[in-house]
């Protein structure tokens, strides 16, 4: 059941990447809210599955970006230190199943859990994007916009999720 | 063996997450536009139809914008055309004069001076146009340069023309712009002068202010150069008399014009007719 809820998370996050925020720019950053799609992986999935599963989305909106690599390299990184950094944040012994969300984490931890994970994928994001051009305060002025906006959208989202 | 089977079981998200980060690089790496396989960009068969689907749907967002831009530019189109009509009412406007005023009230015939002189004391031009060519007694003759005179007597193919230069010619004149009158005579000194007589003294003129004919007469339409103020003669009245150097050179008269006014007769007839009263 969680893995279908998490597969129309999935596309939903996708889908808005692709079609409406990636066309959305704030001073040079942008809202990158297919993180969202990695922030609630289920945590039952095989470690191994959820980095390929980080790879395929992060190349999927490499192909509508134009950018083939940027993404997939970021979104697996990610995903290969998610459950790393879930394990900072999670007190809670018996969540070994289910989607990471508000009510299984609480407000505070949750929080804390994907501003972490969303200012990772975020300069990493940057900071490959930057091999070719390297301006340090652009860079990190992006990088801070762009956090801004992913976690504000994320938070927006989970909010709305968890009124249902 | 199996502590190597061990280790890569144990660590298999690591060595999966290594593998993909290299597939990643590899792709990022091909820098090169031309070797990117058209699979991975917006331009493959799937991405570019996903892209037209949004933006068949999206573009209707913009038809309000785009309605106003149509508006605007509807109105700019509009004020132009306006303009360009009214423009166009000017120019037929001005047409309709120009025939009313010169193509049908005065007409040119250009003649050719063959008999002149300009040391007499009344002095005439023989210009090769008579009867036969419409010419007739009192049109005007002027050059490039300004009035020469009235004709006086016609032959049939010949026409004599009483010049600027014969004390018996009385040319109604004016300054140029004031509207103030007097009359043209020639003094019978130098073929180049001639006498502005009875301007009055309030008129305010300067040397190398310029006479023209002022149309009171049928002979000559309005504004008719004649020549330039160069000296003023004081006769102690209440008129002014000018001394005048006239534009057109009488010693090198050659190719002149015959003004036919239309409404010369009309006029005359008229004239003619109030002082018949009196």
């Amino acid at each position: 059941m969680s893995i279908l809820l998490y597969i129309l998370w999935l596309l939903l996050a996708v889908v808005l990447q692709v079609l409406l925020f990636n066309h959305l720019s704030f001073f040079g950053g942008v809202a990158l809210v297919y993180v969202i799609a990695l922030l609630k992986a289920p945590v039952e999935i095989n470690r191994v599955l959820q980095i390929v599963m980080g790879f395929l989305v992060g190349f999927v909106v490499d192909i509508f970006c134009n950018t083939p690599g940027m993404h997939s390299l970021t979104a697996v990184s990610v995903m290969a230190l998610r459950d790393v950094i879930l394990h900072l944040f999670n007190d809670d012994p018996e969540f070994k199943s289910g989607l990471v969300t508000m009510q299984q984490l609480g407000l505070s931890a949750y929080a804390r859990f994907s501003l972490s994970i969303i200012a990772l994928h975020c300069l990493l994001l940057y900071i490959i994007e930057s091999f070719t051009l390297f301006n340090f305060p652009v860079l990190l002025l992006k990088v801070l916009i762009s956090v801004g906006l992913t976690f504000g959208f994320c938070m927006a989202f989970e909010f709305a999720a968890s009124k249902k | 063996m199996e502590s190597l089977i061990r280790f890569i079981t144990k660590n298999s998200p690591w060595f999966t997450w290594l593998f993909l980060a290299i597939l990643s690089i590899v792709l990022l790496c091909q820098t090169n536009p031309y070797h990117r396989s058209i699979w991975f960009g917006s331009a493959n068969f799937i991405t570019a139809n996903v892209y037209d689907l949004q933006s068949s749907v999206t573009s209707y967002f913009g038809l309000r914008q785009a309605n106003d831009e149509m508006l605007e530019g509807m109105g700019l189109l509009e004020t132009e055309n306006l303009a360009l009509r009214q423009q166009l009412q000017e120019y037929q406007d001005l047409e309709s004069l120009h025939r009313d005023s010169l193509k049908h009230q005065y007409r040119y015939l250009i003649a050719h001076v063959v008999g002149n002189s300009i040391n007499q004391a009344e002095n005439y031009i023989t210009i090769d146009k008579g009867s036969t060519d419409g010419v007739h007694q009192d049109l005007g003759v002027t050059d490039q340069n300004g009035v020469i005179g009235i004709v006086a007597k016609v032959s049939s193919h010949y026409s004599l023309v009483l010049s600027v230069l014969n004390p018996k010619l009385r040319l109604s004149v004016m300054l140029k712009n004031t509207e103030a009158f007097g009359s043209l005579v020639w003094d019978g000194k130098d073929s180049r002068y001639a006498i502005f007589e009875d301007l009055p003294r309030n008129v305010d003129y300067k040397n190398g202010d310029t006479i023209v004919t002022t149309g009171y007469t049928s002979s000559f339409p309005k504004n008719i150069p004649v020549g330039r103020i160069v000296d003023t003669f004081d006769g102690g009245g209440s008129f002014l008399t000018l001394h005048v150097e006239l534009f057109s050179n009488f010693n090198r008269l050659n190719a002149v014009h015959v003004i036919f006014n239309e409404e010369q007769e009309e006029r005359d007839q008229l004239q003619a007719s109030v002082n018949a009263n009196n």
